[in-house]
């Protein structure tokens, strides 16, 4: 007990950083290196909106920023910030044909190349592959981690509960969806697990000072979410869990049309074989859906939070991704 | 049969005593009382110096564990009276479902986890009415004998939104019913899946060496259970239901709340602007007119940035 009543207040971060680009809330950061750069083409980090960007960050020896940059990239990130009620209107098209087209617009103007590589994760890979389907002449490869395809596979428990939800009203009842509301949504995916089995474990941990600090940064991220943008939520889960236009077609974006056979660019798709949240066969459901003729899959053993902190993803993840950046430019 | 006081029970006995030592070291109402109490009582013991992350994680473990910690208790004062420690698998289904209780729409594991996680972070469907009068009073009530009469005079348009929020309140009550009928069914198979793999660990000859194993076994069988009816075509007409009730409920009450039929700025926007510090007499009306000025005036930022320059890109 000694130990967390002596634990200082958790930070996260392991590699230092720089804004390159802001807007609104915004801010897309470029990573400081201490090696050299060794990759001409940079690679931009695309995270989910639904929790903070900093777990591809999170601490020294859990960070797959600090691998790529140590392998010689010149890695990008977007940190989407917490919307307000000022973002209650912010839409998919905003964040698609705006914000995250202006940010790879902004890293290719930081370093003066026509195309970035551009690695998306979870939501945020659905949108790169919007993105990608939309604005192919400004990427030069595309890697999607965790990313769901096919939203409507049988065993995804997040799909099958928003299939008889009222989106229209519950967005125009709410507004903004609050982040708490979000977390015990992913909570009660795996109650006994999440909510209990886990604090009981941390009793295990008590009396080592850097499991229970790494145990309450992890805390501190799960918790930490934004809340969600109304319209850009409204769309997401009518679009894309309960119509599953990804994958079958009839998507727009705003007034584009999204179609992923339009996306010819190599594509490097990393996926997590117990993953709850973003179930496996969501992920290679990208396989065949585009026009690709360079694709590679990359199955990972373990969960959709275990992909960014294990001592495994440590180890698989960042070295997979450099061979295969390294193969292509 | 092993009798309180083997090796196993010592193993568990250990494990209790370690557990308990560190919650009622500064949360030693846990048990007793409200568990918020312990919560509190546990970061009081602090002195302040937990920041936020660490208080909203102690808040947590207080309250995730307060199951466990009462499973403990409970199995422990089985044995303590004289029960034997269990050598087969349907000895340990026995004394686990006598810690567990009879299993009913008020006793449920998942619905007490439900109830007792709450604070920072997270909230769910039971706390939807923390703090308001009870939904259940309020429509059996006085308001209920209004649902069937016309409404008249000069209060009757008060009186139409009191009958169609009322009627709203009993169906939500319905919409919580039907889900928790599918959580006991959940509760109830993870009973079944407990003893089949007690049965399968004792065909392959793998036996419960301490009850921390018990405990991981039960929750294995917990989650699968739960994971079954949360995937059914039920769960998903449930679930969906129970959200969209309690939407209408919430939209029936903002609107009586906050007067937006009487055209005053809403008690939920004068909270919500107070918090971010901006206009109070701002409206959902005018943040939309703000967000479509907002996208033209990127659009033509970015149009005069192309015009005047050689190169989108650079």
């Amino acid at each position: 007990m000694n130990v967390l009543k002596n634990v200082p207040e958790v930070h996260y971060g392991a590699s230092a950083k720089e804004a390159i680009y802001k807007e609104d809330k915004l801010v897309v950061y470029r990573f400081k290196s201490t090696h050299k750069v060794t990759h001409k083409t940079p690679l931009l980090i695309a995270y989910a909106l639904v929790n903070r960007p900093y777990m591809v960050d999170l601490q020294d020896d859990r960070s797959i920023v600090k691998s790529l940059l140590a392998a010689g990239h010149d890695v990008y990130l977007i940190d989407w910030g917490y919307p307000d009620p000022s973002d209650r209107y912010v839409t998919l098209d905003d964040y698609i044909n705006g914000y995250l087209r202006r940010s790879v617009k902004a890293v290719s103007k930081h370093t003066g190349v026509d195309k970035i590589n551009l690695l998306g994760i979870c939501q945020g890979g659905a949108f790169s592959l919007c993105y990608a389907s939309l604005y192919p002449e400004t990427l030069q490869n595309l890697i999607t981690m965790v990313t769901p395809v096919d939203f409507q596979t049988p065993d995804n428990m997040l799909s099958h509960w928003t299939q008889g939800m009222d989106v229209d009203l519950f967005i125009d009842t709410l507004g903004n969806v609050p982040a708490d509301l979000m977390n015990w949504c992913y909570l009660t995916l795996k109650p006994y697990r999440l909510l209990q089995q886990k604090y009981v474990g941390m009793t295990d941990i008590l009396d080592n000072p850097a499991e229970m600090e790494n145990f309450l940064r992890m805390e501190k991220w799960i918790f930490d979410s934004p809340d969600q943008a109304g319209e850009a939520f409204r769309q997401f889960i009518k679009d894309f869990y309960q119509g599953n236009k990804l994958l079958k077609g009839g998507l727009k974006i705003g007034d584009k049309a999204i179609d992923l056979k339009a996306i010819k660019l190599p594509i490097l798709n990393i996926f997590a074989e117990q993953d709850h949240l973003v179930p496996p066969n969501a992920s290679r459901a990208l396989k065949g859906a585009t026009s690709t003729k360079d694709y590679t899959e990359l199955s990972f053993k373990g969960g959709h939070i275990g992909i960014y902190v294990s001592g495994r993803a440590q180890r698989e993840v960042p070295p997979a991704i450099d061979q295969w950046l390294r193969k292509r430019g | 049969m092993a009798k309180a006081g083997s090796g196993a029970f010592k193993d568990w006995e250990t494990l209790h005593q370690q557990w308990w030592n560190a919650v009622s070291d500064g949360a030693n109402k846990v048990v007793q009382g409200d568990w918020r109490d312990g919560a509190k009582a546990f970061g009081d013991l602090f002195g302040g110096k937990l920041g936020d992350s660490t208080d909203a994680a102690t808040q947590r473990f207080v309250g995730g564990t307060k199951q466990y910690l009462d499973w403990v208790e409970k199995f422990s004062g089985q044995l303590a009276t004289g029960a034997t420690f269990p050598k087969d698998a349907a000895g340990w289904a026995r004394l686990f479902q006598g810690a567990l209780g009879q299993f009913g729409e008020t006793r449920n594991p998942l619905h007490d986890l439900f109830a007792a996680m709450t604070g920072d972070g997270a909230r769910g469907f039971e706390q939807f009415f923390t703090g308001w009068p009870n939904p259940a009073d309020w429509a059996k009530g006085e308001v209920q004998g209004l649902l069937g009469m016309p409404a008249f005079g000069y209060a009757r348009e008060s009186q139409e939104r009191q009958q169609r929020l009322a009627v709203a309140f009993l169906q939500y009550q319905d919409a919580m019913s039907g889900y928790n009928r599918l959580m006991l069914d959940a509760s109830q198979r993870a009973i079944g899946k407990f003893e089949s793999l007690l049965a399968a660990r004792e065909e392959q000859g793998r036996k419960l060496e301490t009850l921390r194993e018990v405990y991981d076994l039960w929750i294995d069988a917990a989650e699968e259970g739960y994971a079954e009816v949360s995937l059914s075509p039920e769960f998903r007409t449930a679930y969906g239901n129970l959200v969209n009730k309690q939407m209408t409920v919430r939209k029936l009450v903002q609107t009586e709340v906050d007067g937006e039929e009487a055209g005053c700025p809403s008690f939920a926007l004068i909270r919500e602007h107070a918090h971010h510090g901006s206009d109070p007499t701002r409206t959902e009306q005018s943040r939309r007119r703000a967000h479509a000025l907002w996208r033209k005036t990127r659009q033509g930022h970015e149009c005069s940035q192309e015009c005047s320059g050689s190169s989108l890109w650079r």
